[in-house]
């Protein structure tokens, strides 16, 4: 479906991506994990055909989309659409749901609004009313009803739930796993978060500095990861029942005498 | 120590906090947890005296028994870096960009004590090390990583030894590596200053791993608190079980 061969990219003072290579299977959840720096939202506008590596290759369905112009992009634009991290920021204030959903159209279908609003889960008035009027969380479902407009292929999530609150994050990421099963999409997930990435996806890419230090099957990955830097991450991750187990060996349960110590 | 009675937060139009009240003791660590929105934030801005001119309170806010509820601002002045600090998510907006982040922890020494530019400078230089960043005094703000501007703003919190430091979602836009080495240094510093700490934050790992206690806000209301063990295994209302249930996302 997609594949890097060698990608790089270098700008003015820094070299973004150093010589990535990767292939996504049709059908699969393939995630990208990386913290600040490791290269991942300038692998994500290569992917989207917003810009070009300075070498490798880039192909798309069999086809090389790395040295294509602009006006040669049109079906990479429909095939593959991207959600943002932040829903308010790429959704038009002044347009109603309904237009913004039909945007990558072109021309406003109601009988696909009506279909996208019941998939995403929201009400079938939503296309009257306009952003503003709605949480983070159904902003969120709004991107992803327009990014499933055009019937894509692949869908790039790109930190889709960072700006959520804690509590609507795991709807947010089962909507998406439960789109792909339904729309039987590929899905490119990106996210500095391993949990929210274990959630959603089946492969995992792990990259720092613009490069891919590991990748595979997400349960081999996270359960026992090769590279250093892997072991780091994992370590390094909120978890609250690693936490939780610690505080009920240290403290009593309710609140009665502290458990004897060695010694006494 | 700071004692928080009917704290009550409004606009013209709207209540944004509702009767709050709690207690924080000396050297303990309380987690405030809650929603964007919930009152959390605003919560610490009236503790600290910085809420916005258009936003109103009314209750009590004793710190050591001062009330700070109509206080003046020079009084609340006084009180800030020197008794009570914060630590805020985006330190660069904390930080002043003009100035070398050894001459701005030494400023707040000098501040709100009689020490001379020397002692101060020497204590800067002290506390820089004490948060991992030896010889980094003579940097600008934009010369350092988000984490290492995170630990200038820590050492800047805690340079007058303050009795209650408030961090409002401090590690939140870390890299998760850089996140574990902030908490663990919040937690070094008010544990040898026997500085009280109240920490808000959505992330129940970070609360678990940092507090005694917790208090869960929602809709500007405290709903639930307690030891945190307790609240996180036995959680009684319905929100801080929705939270619990959606936290479940873990790496390992």
């Amino acid at each position: 479906m997609i594949e890097l061969r060698d990608v790089h990219r270098h700008y003015r003072q820094t070299h973004a991506l150093r010589g990535i290579s990767l292939t996504v299977e049709p059908g699969q959840r393939f995630g990208i994990v990386g913290e600040s720096g490791s290269g991942k939202s300038t692998m994500v506008r290569l992917l989207a055909g917003l810009d070009q590596p300075s070498s490798g290759e880039i192909s798309f369905q069999g086809k090389r989309i790395d040295n294509l112009p602009e006006r040669r992009l049109g079906f990479l634009r429909s095939a593959l659409q991207v959600v943002f991290q932040d829903p308010m920021g790429s959704l038009d204030p002044r347009m109603r749901v309904r237009d913004i959903i039909c945007e990558p159209l072109g021309r406003t279908d109601d009988a696909l609004v009506a279909e996208l609003l019941d998939a995403v889960g929201l009400p079938a008035d939503a296309g009257r009313r306009y952003p503003h009027q709605f949480s983070g969380g159904q902003r969120q479902r709004i991107s992803i009803a327009r990014a499933l407009a055009p019937r894509p292929s692949v869908l790039v999530a790109d930190e889709p739930v960072s700006a959520l609150d804690v509590s609507v994050r795991k709807q947010i990421l089962d909507l998406l796993t439960d789109l792909a099963d339904r729309f039987e999409l590929t899905l490119v997930f990106v996210s500095h978060d391993l949990g929210v990435v274990r959630r959603v996806c089946d492969t995992v890419a792990v990259m720092r500095a613009g490069e891919i230090v590991e990748q595979g099957e997400i349960d081999d990955v996270y359960d026992r990861p090769r590279h250093e830097y892997t072991r780091q991450l994992i370590a390094a991750a909120p978890n609250l029942r690693a936490e939780l187990a610690r505080l009920c060996s240290i403290q009593p349960p309710d609140g009665g005498p502290p458990p004897p110590q060695g010694g006494q | 120590m700071i004692s928080v009675e009917a704290l009550t937060i409004f606009t013209r139009e709207q209540g944004l906090v509702r009767n709050v009240s709690f207690e924080v003791g000396e050297g303990e660590r309380v987690g405030l947890i809650g929603e964007s929105g919930s009152g959390k934030s605003l919560t610490a801005a009236a503790i600290m005296g910085l809420l916005p001119e258009e936003l109103r309170a009314t209750g009590s806010i004793r710190f050591h028994g001062k009330q700070l509820i109509g206080a003046s601002e020079r009084e609340l002045s006084q009180l800030r870096g020197r008794d009570m600090a914060m630590v805020f998510q985006e330190p660069m907006t904390a930080l002043n960009p003009l100035m070398r982040v050894g001459r701005q922890v030494a400023e707040s020494i000098k501040l709100h004590t009689r020490k001379s530019r020397r002692e101060a400078n020497g204590l800067a230089a002290d506390l820089l090390e004490s948060v991992g960043l030896p010889g980094t005094g003579g940097r600008y703000p934009h010369q350092l990583s988000g984490g290492q501007r995170q630990r200038v703003l820590l050492a800047l919190a805690l340079a007058n030894d303050p009795s209650l430091l408030i961090c409002d979602e401090p590690t939140t836009a870390l890299d998760v590596t850089v996140q574990a080495q902030v908490l663990d240094l919040i937690l070094a510093g008010v544990a040898e200053r026997s500085t009280a700490l109240l920490f808000i934050t959505h992330d129940l790992a970070v609360v678990a791993r940092v507090c005694d206690r917790l208090l869960v806000m929602y809709e500007g209301s405290i709903v639930e608190e307690g030891p945190t063990r307790d609240m996180l295994t036995n959680p009684r209302h319905d929100y801080t079980r929705k939270l619990l249930a959606a936290s479940d996302l873990e790496a390992a």
